[in-house]
């Protein structure tokens, strides 16, 4: 029994190290303060480049909206046209889906930032609350001075991070990039309403097929925990000197599950996301129907 | 007997570096868990000797399970702590009466979006009632670096470390392995997979207590190389399986301390003890089928099976110069029934069979398990 041997001879000192740690905590905080500015500063750029992609999809999609419109109103019954036209929907969809992609990725990275923000400015509190107390108790007029400017520079920093939360807390919505233009005749707004009814049964399609999917994530996840179960009672009958399974398995199961769950609650996200957009696609539908009915009472006028 | 204060200072240790953590970790996720079984089993032949007439008992095996799970919130990275402590109460064989101590650290951390580092330690303490001098403590450590290639190729390096110590007997050599590895994972879609794994092993001393190497100069020295493919595919909803092939070669290495200490002797009466000195000089062929079939949401049925062909290169078993051959064939069928959310019934079923033409090695033995699993 060396390593009990040696805990019962050395307890004392074991403890006094762990007192140490506790000496230490304030060292940590600065680190994890130092390591959240890193992380915070990493998810902004990636928030502003995820933005200025989300403005070029934009863009894309607005051009192939409008050659769907070209072709719609031409409205030959040409087979060139119509297989044309189904390739550019099929485009309008992808450029639909980044968009919706996008959205939701902006949407993550500022919940993760709002908890970050929130993180920071409990540790400066922290640490705000310690410099306080030095200030208080120092005597020396220049340490006092030092002090207090520390505190200045940490109460402007939480400011900072205070704004950046109150920003981030209007959440961005989620765009059905179809809308009413100045100059839209009849025709136009009525095949405007044509595409959000195709993107809408688009929508249906894939909340099924995501659904099928979900289910059979979930089917999958019970199984993997069940092998995971099975090997754990097998480590009680077979020694790992017997060397029968790769303990590995056990690891590689457990990051399977994990990868499974983080695909199902990626999906969950997709789901909701789905049914809003349907949701402004059906409103949209109805102001739509409402500005034409405007647009037909004007002209009988 | 358990020395308790042993286990109640290392306890508080882990409890005060824990709670010391709480404020250093204040971003990530925790989670405490708490799991067990408590198994009555019997068995015929629990010392796997020739004659299983001496070895037949039942007994009781507890194992506590508390764990602590910390995860980072953007899965930078996350770790899990736990320590298990096992019983194991023989009813007429008390010499094998013993408490074990598990403990284990198994963490990963991100490098970089597809590199994955992982690190894996268990230490271990096993302490016999009575067989004092077959005590040990034994560590593995495993590192490995994981990098995705593409989303369906992974790539595995890494390094493992064994040290076993039998610290109450001077005749009983520490084993000590280092093992280089590298594996290769492709998966076909987000289930079915295969993976090649090849190792080199260089291993010296007795892996299991009793075996003859018992020396003062050092201990017999081997290096092992081992190749292993496993295929694992998911048909529909309820139907898991694995096959995997494995061949290992080992050979003592060619020194003067080996020269000294190549000399085989017969079997010994310890639990564990699979077949002495059978970690050296051999070749062997390895299958394993594993299925696993899940009847309901409450019950599933599982089998584990292994065909082991092991052949010696020098091990001469009777006059006419024949080398050692030994079949071992193992089977364990379990049944899990879950209720009430966090418990489930197990039962099960352990064959085992060496068949050898070294007759101190064949051994026959079967155990029935039942037992309570519980989660919380």
């Amino acid at each position: 029994m060396q390593m009990t041997n040696f805990l019962q001879k050395y307890y004392p000192f074991v403890l006094i190290f762990i007192l140490l740690l506790y000496v230490q905590k304030s060292l940590c905080q600065v680190k994890a303060i130092d390591s959240l500015r890193i992380s915070i500063a990493t998810d902004e750029i990636v928030l502003s480049k995820l933005k200025s992609q989300k403005e070029t999809i934009s863009e894309l999609f607005k051009s192939i909206n409008n050659k769907i419109y070209e072709i719609k109103l031409k409205n030959t019954g040409n087979l060139l046209n119509n297989i044309k036209l189904s390739q550019y929907l099929k485009e309008s969809n992808l450029y639909a889906d980044s968009i919706e992609t996008i959205n939701s990725l902006v949407n993550r990275i500022l919940l993760s930032l709002n908890n970050k923000y929130n993180s920071v400015i409990t540790i400066l509190n922290g640490m705000i609350l310690t410099e306080q107390e030095k200030f208080k108790k120092e005597t020396v007029a220049q340490k006092k001075i030092d002090i207090f400017n520390n505190i200045q520079d940490m109460e402007k920093e939480k400011q900072k991070f205070l704004d950046k939360l109150n920003i981030n807390t209007t959440k961005i919505n989620i765009e059905t990039p179809v809308e009413i233009e100045a100059g839209d005749s009849f025709e136009s707004v009525k095949l405007k309403i044509d595409i959000l009814y195709d993107r809408i049964n688009y929508i249906d399609k894939e909340r099924n097929r995501l659904s099928e999917s979900q289910n059979e994530l979930k089917s999958e996840i019970l199984i993997y925990q069940d092998m995971l179960d099975f090997l754990a009672e097998l480590r009680l009958n077979i020694d790992e000197e017997q060397d029968f399974y790769d303990r590995d398995r056990v690891n590689q199961l457990r990051y399977q599950i994990r990868d499974i769950k983080s695909e199902l609650s990626d999906n969950e996200i997709k789901l909701k996301n789905m049914g809003v957009e349907k949701n402004k696609c059906l409103y949209k539908i109805d102001k739509f129907k409402n500005y034409l009915d405007k647009l037909l009472k004007s002209s009988n006028k | 007997m358990v020395n308790f204060k042993n286990i109640y200072i290392m306890l508080t240790l882990v409890l005060l570096i824990l709670i010391n953590c709480k404020n250093v970790y204040a971003q990530q996720e925790r989670a405490f868990y708490f799991s067990g079984n408590i198994n009555q089993e019997y068995s015929n032949n629990w010392l796997r000797l020739p004659d299983s007439s001496s070895s037949k008992d039942g007994r009781l095996l507890s194992s506590i399970i508390i764990g602590y799970n910390l995860n980072n919130i953007l899965q930078r990275w996350g770790f899990d702590l736990s320590y298990e402590n096992r019983y194991l109460h023989y009813y007429n064989l008390n010499n094998y009466r013993r408490m074990e101590h598990h403990f284990s650290i198994n963490g990963s951390i991100n490098l970089d979006t597809n590199n994955i580092l992982f690190l894996y330690n268990s230490f271990s303490i096993r302490n016999y009632d009575k067989l004092k001098l077959d005590n040990y403590i034994r560590n593995i450590v495993d590192i490995y670096d994981r990098i995705d290639l593409t989303h369906q190729l992974h790539f595995l390096i890494g390094y493992k470390n064994w040290i076993k110590n039998y610290q109450n007997s001077s005749l009983l050599e520490s084993y000590l392995s280092h093992r280089l590895f590298t594996k290769i994972n492709y998966y076909f879609n987000s289930t079915d997979y295969a993976r090649v794994k090849l190792e080199y092993q260089l291993h010296r001393g007795n892996l299991y207590p009793g075996s003859s190497l018992i020396n003062s100069t050092g201990g017999l020295t081997g290096s092992r190389y081992y190749a292993e493919i496993l295929i694992n595919k998911l048909w529909g909803k309820n139907l898991l399986t694995e096959f995997a092939y494995k061949f290992e070669s080992d050979q003592p290495n060619d020194n003067s301390s080996n020269q000294n200490q190549n000399n085989f002797q017969g079997d010994e009466n310890f639990e564990d003890l699979l077949i002495e000195d059978a970690d050296f000089d051999y070749l062997k062929n390895q299958f394993n089928i594993t299925l696993l079939v899940k009847i309901n949401e409450k019950l599933s049925l599982f089998s584990f099976n292994v065909f082991q062909f092991k052949n010696f290169n020098s091990w001469i078993v009777n006059s006419n110069e024949d080398l050692r051959s030994d079949i071992l064939f193992y089977n364990s069928l379990m049944m899990k029934y879950k209720f009430m959310s966090s418990l489930s019934l197990n039962l099960s079923f352990n064959l085992e069979n060496d068949i050898s033409n070294l007759n101190q090695a064949k051994y026959n033995s079967y155990k029935i398990t039942s037992g309570i699993h519980f989660e919380f």
